[in-house]
């Protein structure tokens, strides 16, 4: 190759190589900035400056596994004996050692998607409210709805962190580079400094009520009661009259809707309910897995085994309201681990029916098909 | 659709002036890779089914008021300004340089799209000086060496875009009855994204010896990878991306040699080859489960607890250090307490493993007799270790281990392996209890062919025809408990065994015919 020399075509070469280069050069950079295509970034949301979806993505962070699944479970009810573990004695003893016994161990799974989905909604609150105080306009009464809520949220975190761990690092920034987010742990009266700050502000930038089309969203009764909550637990008796007072004496909500009604359609978002997870099943799922239309069925799931043993003593119900099933309950449904696990769907037969003996029919779908039902729950809108 | 459109301009110069030779190249590169898709759906009318039939699969079909649509799509480039000069005097001595200014669209919104790279490299062939050309033994004989700085920008395909500052709308809000869109960022962006610098050196022979029938050659190589790409799980909740993690040194020696000949109608070589590999990470410390990557230490090593025992009795345990990790009982692993504390805590986990072997080697055997032939491939690991994952967990139901037919099940019946109770929680922390060899030596390929004679095929007007038969990976050495000796995995995490899925066995028998 060294001493082969083979001139043809070789000024016919130069002249194109040097033609394109002159074509080529000066729009090179051009060439290489290439944008994300059918995506938002963060970028479009600075240009906004509206905090909305981003905060509507913090109410979706409150439905995942450790802020309102079986992580959750396991801590707040199963240890207080609300909840059993259920299932057979050997199947998952070594989480009824930890919540039944309080033998711990701390590389435990039911632990460990808690601290990181607390810590997620921890995140992104913590990335809103820097926003706001960066690129907002607190003067602007949605702007300052949004740092309330966004507020409030980390607030609830923490409460649930503090109560669960005792000392836990206290990230109140926004963090940039991951291993910013590796700090030394804080003292517990640090944490509830900063949830006392936040929950002072919220109940200030909260609304006392919603419009139709946001009801269920957090309100300053919310606030007040989680605010109070806090209180209890540090047995600050006098705060606590103080903010739960302000719940009573707002005139937004009662207790007269009797409790059996609570958990049912009718009794949705009652004058009693005060903050609800309120995820949705895309009907096109429902259809997808080959069930009858959504609208004619209410999907009950009775003692669904949670793949690792623990069943919540209350029975998981799901309901069709119009075109869509809500799942009203927390949604507690673990991996396909035990893919042989079904989950029932009945058929509601309306009860005006004539000849309606009370039966419902009932198909049975695998777990892990439920699972997927639910990751969409949390995935993607309603229709 | 994908679409891939690459350009190379280059425009070499070749000149021979006496006794020196000298190529120039020089160029501009460009490469466009992107994709683009759009899709649709119809479900059927609720008591309508549509024929199960080919023709009717269309989306012309079925119940428009189900129908669903998307897409997905995204574009990456690069573009590489090049020059090398080839520099020889009497094809003695040999210089090659080189230069290159590459651009990548991934590192395009941090600005740091460009960078400039370059390679020098020297050779010198000692068979062409006069003070060997009296010799016999080598036919050729090169010393070569070369020092250069590469860049790579080694991105998982599912990174188009890794320094946007992403937003997903993978989540709603919900309420009354109606549902509001939510976005969340995707990942923490890495604000300082750039290239992956690669510092390399190294110092070779290569030569043909004994008339051409001796093929040898010998590397000695160091690679400083700085900055390397990779993504790692986040701290406390955070999800980041792509990023520049840390330093990793690899350095090591490639050997490899053939011998072929022919006696009478016998003809028949043989070859192998063999490469050791020492990996350190510098400046970089993460956790992925059971792999830790941290300054000084092989890259994603087996990081959790040194098994010194099974406890036996109540009393063993109240003398032991104290476990704060887990409630122990009889029968339960027994940790050592690395930093002497006087209590089993996270700060006892040390290195129990590395992944990466300390050397893998290869081999040929062909033999040929008038026309038939045959070949044998193999190759093996050596030195590199494994984690046992499949097994570790509770929940999951399965056959136990025949090994665990010795488990702990009163005083001094085992030492190793512990209690049958999956209430113990300690007994499945990371510890060497999980840690299996990794070894293994694999005949990778067996052939064995004929070809018909040439005369006989004239009478046909073919040119060749030939049988064979060919066994891939038939047989495989291995001490691990898995499927499969080879377990892969990311950049931080390898050499986990979840259960990973074995490589077949393939048998073939062929026919090849030229005419």
């Amino acid at each position: 190759m060294l001493y082969d020399e083979n001139n043809k075509n070789k000024k016919q070469q130069i002249t194109l190589a040097a033609l394109s280069l002159l074509f080529l050069f000066p729009s090179c950079s051009d060439f290489l900035s290439r944008e994300p295509l059918g995506t938002l970034t963060k970028d479009d949301f600075e240009e906004g400056g509206s905090f909305e979806g981003q905060v509507m993505g913090l109410y979706a962070d409150l439905r995942s596994e450790g802020t309102s699944g079986l992580q959750f479970v396991a801590i707040h009810s199963i240890r207080s004996d609300d909840a059993d573990k259920g299932s057979t004695v050997s199947d998952g003893i070594d989480a009824e050692a930890m919540f039944d016994n309080f033998s711990y161990v701390a590389t435990h799974w039911l632990l460990t998607a808690y601290w990181t989905h607390h810590y997620q909604l921890i995140h992104h609150a913590n990335s809103i409210i820097s926003d706001i105080e960066e690129l907002g306009d607190l003067s602007d009464y949605n702007t300052k709805v949004n740092m309330g809520e966004a507020k409030f949220m980390r607030a609830y975190a923490y409460f649930n962190l503090v109560r669960t761990f005792g000392e836990i690092p206290k990230i109140d920034f926004k963090v940039q580079v991951a291993s910013e987010a590796n700090i030394p742990k804080s003292s517990v009266d640090d944490i509830y400094a900063l949830i006392d700050a936040d929950l002072a502000f919220a109940v200030g930038a909260l609304p006392t009520r919603w419009p139709e089309e946001f009801k269920g969203r957090l309100t300053s009764g919310a606030a007040y009661v989680l605010q109070a909550r806090t209180f209890v637990t540090r047995q600050n008796w006098q705060g606590a009259y103080t903010a739960a007072k302000a719940v009573i004496t707002s005139g937004v909500y009662d207790l007269n809707t009797s409790y059996d009604m609570i958990f049912r359609e009718v009794g949705e978002l009652n004058s009693g309910s005060i903050l609800k997870y309120r995820p949705c099943i895309r009907k096109q799922m429902i259809t997808a897995l080959r069930m009858l239309p959504a609208k004619e069925y209410v999907a009950v799931v009775t003692g669904i085994w949670v793949g690792d043993g623990i069943l919540h003593r209350t029975t998981w119900r799901t309901a069709l309201l119009k075109r869509m099933i809500r799942v009203r309950m927390p949604l507690c449904f673990m991996p396909d681990r035990r893919m042989n696990h079904m989950v029932r769907l009945c058929r509601h037969l309306q009860p005006n029916c004539p000849g309606n003996t009370g039966i419902r029919k009932c198909i049975q779908i695998p777990l892990f098909v439920w699972k997927r039902i639910l990751n969409s729950v949390n995935g993607s809108m309603c229709v | 659709m994908y679409t891939k459109l690459q350009s190379d301009f280059t425009l070499t110069y070749k000149k021979q002036l006496g006794y020196h030779g000298l190529t120039l190249t020089g160029g501009f590169t460009t490469y466009y890779n992107a994709f683009s898709e759009v899709s649709g759906g119809r479900k059927q009318y609720e008591n309508t089914p549509i024929p199960n039939e080919l023709k009717y699969w269309y989306l012309s079909i079925g119940d428009p008021s189900e129908a669903t649509n998307g897409s997905g799509q995204w574009e990456t480039t690069t573009a590489s300004l090049l020059f090398r000069a080839l520099y020889n005097y009497k094809g003695k001595y040999l210089v090659n340089a080189s230069y290159r200014r590459d651009g990548a669209s991934a590192f395009a919104y941090n600005d740091n799209m460009w960078e400039n790279f370059g390679a020098v490299g020297l050779a010198w062939v000692m068979t062409e000086e006069k003070f060997m050309s009296k010799q016999s033994v080598f036919d050729y004989l090169k010393l070569k060496g070369s020092w250069g700085i590469l860049g790579s920008q080694n991105i998982d395909p599912s990174w188009r875009y890794p320094g946007y500052p992403e937003m997903e709308n993978t989540s709603t809000g919900i309420f009354g009855d109606a549902i509001y869109p939510g976005y969340t960022p995707k990942y923490l962006p890495d604000p300082d994204l750039h290239w992956e610098r690669i510092f390399s050196w190294e110092v070779g022979l290569d030569g043909y010896s004994l008339q051409n029938r001796l093929h040898f050659e010998a590397n000695y190589f160091h690679k400083l990878t700085k900055g390397f790409l990779a993504i790692v799980p986040g701290v406390s909740g955070t999800v980041p991306g792509l990023s520049n993690l840390g330093d990793i040194e690899n350095r090591g020696v490639e050997l490899s040699a053939s011998w072929s000949d022919k006696v009478g109608d016998w003809n028949y070589s043989i070859s192998g080859n063999l490469t050791t590999l020492k990996n350190k990470v510098m400046n970089y410390d993460n956790i992925v489960g059971m792999s830790r990557t941290s300054h000084g230490y092989p890259i994603g090593y087996f990081y959790g607890y040194k098994v010194i025992g099974v406890y036996q009795t109540e009393a063993e345990i109240a003398q032991s250090p104290e476990s704060k990790i887990a409630a122990v009982y009889p029968g339960d692993l027994k940790f050592s307490d690395e930093d002497g504390d006087g209590y089993i805590t996270t700060d006892d986990r040390t290195m129990i493993g590395n992944p990466t072997p300390d050397f893998t080697y290869g081999g040929t055997v062909s033999v040929g007799y008038k026309d038939i032939d045959l070949s044998i491939d193999v190759m093996g690991v050596y030195g590199n270790e494994i984690f046992r994952n499949w097994n570790r967990n509770a929940y999951a139901q399965f056959n136990y281990q025949i090994e665990r037919m010795d488990r702990w099940h009163g005083v001094g019946t085992s030492n190793w392996e512990p209690v049958l109770n999956d209430e113990r929680s300690n007994n499945r922390e990371i510890s060497n209890y999980y840690i299996e060899d990794g070894s293994y030596f694999r005949i990778r390929n067996i052939q064995l062919g004929y070809n018909f004679n040439k005369k006989a095929l004239d009478a046909l007007h073919m040119q060749n025809f030939r049988i064979y038969l060919n066994v891939q990976n038939p047989f495989t050495f291995k001490h691990n408990t898995g499927y499969t000796p080879e377990i892969g995995g990311s950049t931080v995490q390898f050499g986990v065994d979840n259960g990973t899925y074995p490589i077949p066995v393939i048998y073939t028998f062929g026919l090849n015919l030229t005419f």
